[in-house]
């Protein structure tokens, strides 16, 4: 257990990529967000308008940018550190947990920041001027349930599909990320055709707490995929 | 003494090229052993294959008496630097002494320090940025002051100078000295560290050409210099290893037998001892001209 944990820390000494750089991101897209709602009051529109609001409401600029950048991240966190970590006589498997341990904190935090910056955005009336960052549908518009259910389901999935990606990087070379992505874009075809038929029934079916479920999921498989690549990936590779 | 890496029937295959051909060789526990060969000729993937970096082909591979694939008790006491170590992003030499006391209970923190100051290593850089010569401190410094039971140097003097090298021997020998573990170093620079080897594994395109004790192999072969007429006619029926002519005269290192000495003397031949450094090239043109 000691090298599990010896693992996570040699993870978090990165600060700069464990503590700054999801906190600057976001920041970032909220000034992104306050300057073009800033720009749309200039342009005469009453952005605070409940009906202008709910438009500003569709903003997924917040989720992109974080995907983006949780995915690099877990790419980053499976292949930078594994050929040192392995120098010092680590096992593959005590790398993958000690891995794995860092995304659980990497999506505590994000967690925690983002329902920070919400509270702040709600309090504020939207950064006083109707400016929606994180109070969008796709994060629940404000509702704690969905956002509490997506945000951490979601950190942990992006994490993990970028480690996995890595991963597939260091034993397959330039194939294995095409591979996954492939695979990727066949199972959302594959399930886009078995949905699509019954869409109304699924939407009836479907909540958030589903969502979440299946991110939990996919980031699980993820990891597993992860740890099976990198027990038979070479160090010379990283 | 007992064995702390043995290795049997070692094959590695990159698909149609052969890294490793069946080695089989033992390495004794409190020892600093010379992996020895030309480029390509094995030495990282046998280190790679014995700290479980790679997976065999075929052959078993036992350290400290276990597999060390997936092995915590094993490679929780080996620690293998390569040549072209990667570290973190971000990570300065600060987070490597941080790293390194934490992950081996045996690091020396002192040593660590004595290592930063005596290769004049730049803590507010990132070690990525560093220059070769750093980067192979930076490998010298966590290979030795994790003093871990089974260490491994890959190259370790890359882009060092003169004086940098006799520093890293000078304190690779004082550190062993005061605290014994096995060491295996895969050099080019014999000569400049064969005085700390006990024993010395030369390998050629993936086989063992040589597994002996330092001094046994510097008995190998003989240099004979002279005329060359002299040294054809006495090296007829022995196996020369190399041949070197200027004019009239020559040398050549030849695979010493009882006679080679009195013989090459009775032709007035000046006879020597071929240093570790010529038998080890000998060996790798000797095979070429063979396979050519």
């Amino acid at each position: 257990m000691k090298r599990v944990l010896d693992v996570f820390a040699l993870h978090v000494s990165r600060r700069s990529t464990t503590w700054l750089m999801p906190l600057w991101l976001s920041l970032g897209v909220v000034a992104v967000m306050v300057v073009i709602t800033f720009a749309m009051r200039l342009a005469g529109v009453d952005t605070l308008d409940p009906e202008i609001a709910d438009g500003l409401r569709n903003s997924q600029g917040i989720l992109w940018t974080l995907i983006g950048f949780l995915i690099a991240l877990g790419v980053q966190s499976s292949v930078a550190c594994f050929a040192f970590a392995l120098a010092l006589g680590t096992t593959r498997r005590q790398y993958v947990i000690g891995t794995g341990l860092y995304f659980l904190l990497q999506t505590a935090y994000l967690s925690v920041l983002l329902s920070l910056l919400l509270v702040l955005e709600k309090a504020t009336n939207h950064w006083f001027m109707g400016a929606h960052t994180l109070d969008v549908w796709a994060l629940g518009a404000g509702d704690w349930g969905h956002f509490l259910t997506v945000v951490p389901s979601g950190v942990l999935a992006s994490l993990a599909l970028g480690a996995l990606a890595g991963a597939s990087w260091l034993r397959f070379g330039n194939r294995g990320p095409l591979i996954i992505c492939a695979a990727f874009v066949l199972l959302l075809l594959a399930a886009i055709l078995l949905v699509m038929p019954r869409l109304d029934a699924f939407l009836a079916w479907f909540s958030v707490l589903w969502a979440g479920v299946a991110l939990v999921v996919l980031a699980a498989a993820s990891l597993a995929g992860a740890w099976s690549f990198l027990s038979r990936a070479s160090v010379r590779n990283a | 003494m007992t064995a702390a890496i043995e290795v049997h029937g070692l094959t590695k295959r990159y698909g149609s090229v052969i890294a490793l051909d069946g080695v089989t060789l033992s390495i004794e526990r409190d020892s600093i052993t010379g992996l020895l060969g030309r480029n390509g000729a094995g030495k990282t993937v046998l280190m790679s294959l014995i700290t479980a970096h790679e997976t065999p082909t075929s052959g078993t591979v036992r350290v400290l008496g276990e597999d060390p694939r997936e092995n915590e008790r094993v490679l929780g006491q080996t620690c293998f630097v390569r040549d072209n170590q990667r570290y973190p992003d971000e990570f300065r030499v600060p987070h490597l002494l941080d790293t390194g006391a934490r992950f081996y209970p045996s690091w020396d923190a002192d040593l660590a320090a004595r290592v930063v100051d005596t290769f004049e290593l730049p803590t507010d850089r990132d070690v990525r940025k560093l220059s070769r010569g750093q980067l192979s401190a930076v490998g010298i410094l966590v290979g030795l002051a994790s003093r871990a039971p089974l260490t491994f140097f890959d190259e370790p003097y890359l882009g060092l100078d003169a004086t940098a090298r006799m520093l890293f021997y000078d304190l690779l020998l004082r550190d062993y000295i005061a605290h014994p573990r096995t060491i295996v170093v895969s050099t080019h620079l014999i000569d400049e560290i064969e005085d700390l080897l006990s024993r010395v594994i030369v390998l050629d395109h993936g086989r063992v050409r040589e597994d002996a004790g330092v001094d046994e192999l510097r008995g190998r072969a003989l240099r004979l210099s002279g005329r060359m007429d002299a040294i054809e006619r006495v090296t007829a029926n022995h196996a020369v290893l190399h041949r070197t002519s200027l004019g009239v005269l020559g040398t050549a290192v030849v695979t010493a037998t009882t006679d080679l000495a009195d013989e090459a003397a009775a032709a007035g031949l000046t006879t020597e001892p071929a240093s570790l450094h010529e038998l080890v090239a000998a060996y790798g043109l000797h095979t070429k001209e063979v396979s050519s």
